[in-house]
């Protein structure tokens, strides 16, 4: 039985939770126009000093760097250091130091949230602060993805030769790490770095980690690697391992290995058979190719077509012939497209 | 007689009483999944070095008689910041100038492409490319709608993600590289989509949004608070369970062989956004294949509300029937075994609180209305159900508004919130139960099998209005 109590419960319920709600949006609103307001003084005065740090080094003089202010100054600090390299960057790690950013960046790290733990992280790295070696390498291994890629790409900043030594096995072992982000910490760490221990744990990787290795090889352009990746490919029978490897090879060498694969019965691999033969495919290829064009699968006509035209591309002649005379609908449609693809602008 | 009479009462209370406390416990997992974002926004602010490992992206955008406004759309795709991306515009049997001014502006020419059909689409009469911008490619076609259009595109798509937008979406600089975490993160991911605002008083540059603004047209001011209460963090708070039954067509990126897989979208439904994600579940779940269909709770799209009664109108009856076919097409995962959170939480949760709340709020209505004239309820039990209807729903609609301000803060004014909590209570009082009479005409639609139709969207387009003066 609903009384007018029950009622009268229910309306204050909700009209006092509105308004308590209400009142938050307000007082948020007024905490958000305070902090923005002093977040642009903080700007107004550190950033024509961070700016000239990066033209002619620091002012003899700096301000005073409130606790409350240290956020806002990391924010466009990081922002500088990211956009700016050599003698630019001594000039604002210089500011940094002055006002007492490396143990505010310790402190955070050690008790802020998450988002001070990774401003934190990062400004450490963009210090080169060796004291901070041993607790950036605890938080590479965390289980929080940001976290610890943010910490490995803080080692790589500090050290790079001390940091493929820690990193390397986990590299191997975080498959939840992605790949983009992985890549451009073993750009930032050079091919000569990295080429060999990436190319021993590709060969030592079992077939589910191994196609990941060996594209990072590819991006990093580990040249050095490639004898690591023909050794995989002739031991190797698994798809995603074959297939990566075959996206790697550019050399004449390989020709033998490229080959054999443009048989193979698994589609993919003849797509990457196919592409392999555009980059270092001779005329001797070229039936080999025309075979290809013909075959069941789109992407394998596709890619075959690509490759005869970078092949052919002395002989126009016979192009047009193939264009015109080969017995496959299917195959002279993928030629069409290739060579219209192959025109320039 | 008095049984049935408590029964029913009781009964429309108690819905009132879960739909309710369902938003709210959606809200609060939202909160927990857009606090952590939030947290790791202070590395993303950086800027990105690319690795070349990010996956690239084809964007599908379906074009019908856009012929004022495609060349700006497309000018602001093409200066996304993205490694690699191909801009796909679907030219869908357009009857006024939109193909010519495409050739025009972008130097189209004819390619004589091999296009592989994997999913079915209407025609395609021709293939062409931009000689001024590589990465740019018109598909001409028969009409044959949004998703036919989109399925044509996705046959011509070269990467393997695809991204399907509306011709008039407004996205920001670093949309792709946003909505793209979700597949670089986990592989697993299949589809992810992103919060689309409303576009209306904002100001937009070039094909940019330079400076958000509440709209002054009153209708689309309500729809900025419904937005917030029930597509942003209602859809939100689904995420985390991987429960998302919908991703917005405005703006959504699909991995393309697990769509081509589940047959493309659907063209004999108006909720085709709707019916493909349900339909990707469903094949998956069935699969047993570990998979994620997330969203990425940032605003990354800015799309136009309606400001007429008419517009919106057309638009809720269409968005209510093209839920009930979509629910209906997907049956099989209400309480299927295979289900999970999305068959046995978040599927009855859109049959009973978004498909039959048009039904029963305005049932409610009617019953207490009547009731009341009759004798047969109370006022006070009258009273505690516009109190659940209304007074708690006005209660969801602050929550989101408290979750905006905590969160994303997108209203810069002051003005702006008096303004928004005002809406809050005019939606609550007419519109929402006028918003009900057009999901139950929408739901009358689809029981009796009548012809969908789109409708035409009437865009003032008053963002577009550029602060510096006419660029065409």
């Amino acid at each position: 039985m609903i009384t007018s109590r029950t009622v009268t419960v229910l309306l204050a319920a909700v009209g006092s939770a509105a308004l308590v709600m209400a009142s938050a949006v307000l007082l948020l609103r007024a905490l958000l126009i305070l902090r923005t307001r002093r977040q642009a003084r903080c700007l107004a005065v550190w950033e024509p000093i961070l700016l000239e740090a990066t033209e002619s080094g620091p002012p003899a003089v700096l301000p005073r760097l409130a606790g409350v202010d240290v956020m806002t100054f990391l924010g466009i600090w990081n922002h500088l250091q990211e956009s700016v390299v050599g003698t630019a960057s001594e000039g604002l790690n210089e500011v940094a130091r002055r006002v007492g950013i490396p143990a505010s960046a310790a402190r955070r790290l050690r008790y802020g949230n998450l988002r001070e733990q990774l401003t934190a992280i990062v400004t450490l790295g963009q210090l080169r602060e060796r004291a901070a070696w041993a607790v950036l390498c605890t938080c590479s291994r965390v289980a929080d993805v940001a976290l610890s890629l943010a910490a490995a790409r803080a080692l790589v900043h500090i050290d790079p030769a001390a940091a493929v030594k820690h990193l390397m096995p986990l590299v191997l072992a975080r498959a939840d790490w992605p790949a983009a982000r992985v890549a451009t910490l073993l750009l930032a760490l050079g091919p000569d770095l990295v080429s060999e221990p990436l190319a021993a744990a590709a060969l030592a990787a079992p077939p589910d980690h191994a196609p990941r290795l060996i594209r990072y090889l590819d991006v990093i352009h580990a040249e050095t690697a490639i004898p690591a990746v023909r050794r995989i490919i002739q031991l190797t029978d698994d798809l995603e391992v074959t297939t990566a490897c075959l996206r790697v090879l550019e050399d004449p060498e390989d020709l033998g290995i490229v080959r054999a694969c443009c048989e193979d019965e698994r589609w993919p691999v003849r797509v990457q058979a196919a592409a392999a033969l555009g980059r270092i495919g001779l005329p001797e290829d070229v039936p080999r190719l025309r075979r290809l064009l013909s075959d069941a699968e789109w992407w394998v006509r596709h890619r075959a077509a690509q490759a005869l035209c970078v092949v052919l591309a002395e002989e126009p002649e016979t192009l047009d012939l193939l264009e015109t005379t080969h017995y496959n609908e299917y195959a002279r449609d993928a030629l069409t497209h290739a060579r219209s693809e192959m025109r320039p602008h | 007689m008095d049984l049935v009479v408590d029964t029913v009462q009781w009964s429309l209370l108690l819905y009132f009483v879960v739909l309710n406390a369902g938003y709210l416990a959606l809200n609060v997992l939202a909160f927990r999944e857009l606090s952590r974002c939030l947290q790791t926004r202070a590395l993303e602010t950086l800027p990105q070095v690319y690795s070349g490992l990010e996956i690239p992206i084809t964007l599908i955008v379906p074009a019908y008689n856009e012929q004022s406004t495609i060349v700006t759309s497309i000018q602001s795709l093409l200066q996304l910041n993205y490694p690699k991306f191909e801009v796909l515009v679907v030219n869908d049997g357009s009857r006024d100038g939109t193909l010519d001014v495409m050739r025009r502006e972008f130097g189209l020419e004819l390619v004589p492409e091999a296009f592989r059909v994997r999913v079915d689409s209407r025609p395609v009469g021709g293939v062409y490319r931009s000689s001024t911008h590589p990465n740019l490619r018109v598909i001409d076609k028969e009409n044959g709608g949004k998703a036919d259009a989109l399925n044509a595109g996705i046959n011509g798509a070269r990467f393997p993600l695809f991204c399907s937008l509306d011709a008039d979406s407004v996205l920001q600089r670093d949309s792709l590289h946003r909505v793209v975490l979700p597949f670089l993160e986990d592989s697993r991911t299949v589809a992810a989509g992103g919060i689309v605002r409303l576009l209306n008083g904002c100001d937009v540059s070039d094909g940019f949004l330079v400076r958000a603004g509440l709209p002054r047209n009153p209708l689309a001011i309500i729809q900025v608070v419904e937005y917030l209460r029930a597509f942003l963090f209602g859809r939100l708070g689904w995420s985390p369970l991987n429960a998302v039954l919908c991703i917005s067509g405005a703006f959504g990126l699909f991995h393309k062989e697990t769509v081509i897989a589940a047959g493309g979208f659907r063209t004999d439904t108006v909720g085709e956004d709707m019916e493909l994600v349900m339909r990707l579940h469903r094949m998956l779940r069935h699969q047993g294949r570990p998979y994620r269909i997330v969203f990425v709770p940032d605003p990354v799209c800015w799309t136009e509300a309606p400001e007429s009664l008419r517009v919106l109108r057309s638009q809720r009856v269409r968005w209510q029937r093209g839920l009930a076919e979509s629910l209906s097409l997907n049956r099989q995962l209400l309480f299927s075994r295979k289900g999970g959170a999305l068959g046995w939480l978040a599927f009855p949760f859109a049959v009973l609180f978004e498909f039959a709340s048009p039904i029963v709020e305005l049932g409610g209505y009617v019953f207490f209305a009547v009731g009341l004239a009759f004798g047969v309820v109370s006022i006070e039990s009258t009273l505690a159900f516009l109190v659940l209807a209304i007074g708690i729903g006005t209660l969801l609609s602050i929550t989101g508004l408290l979750l905006e301000e905590m969160a994303f803060h997108v209203y810069p004014r002051v003005t702006d919130i008096l303004i928004l909590f005002l809406a809050v209570l005019v939606e609550s009082f007419g519109y929402r139960q006028l918003n009900g009479v057009w999901r139950l005409i929408g739901l009358w639609q689809w029981v009796t099998g009548q012809k969908a139709v789109w409708g035409e969207m009437t865009r003032t387009a008053s963002w577009q209005r550029d602060p510096v003066g006419l660029r065409h």
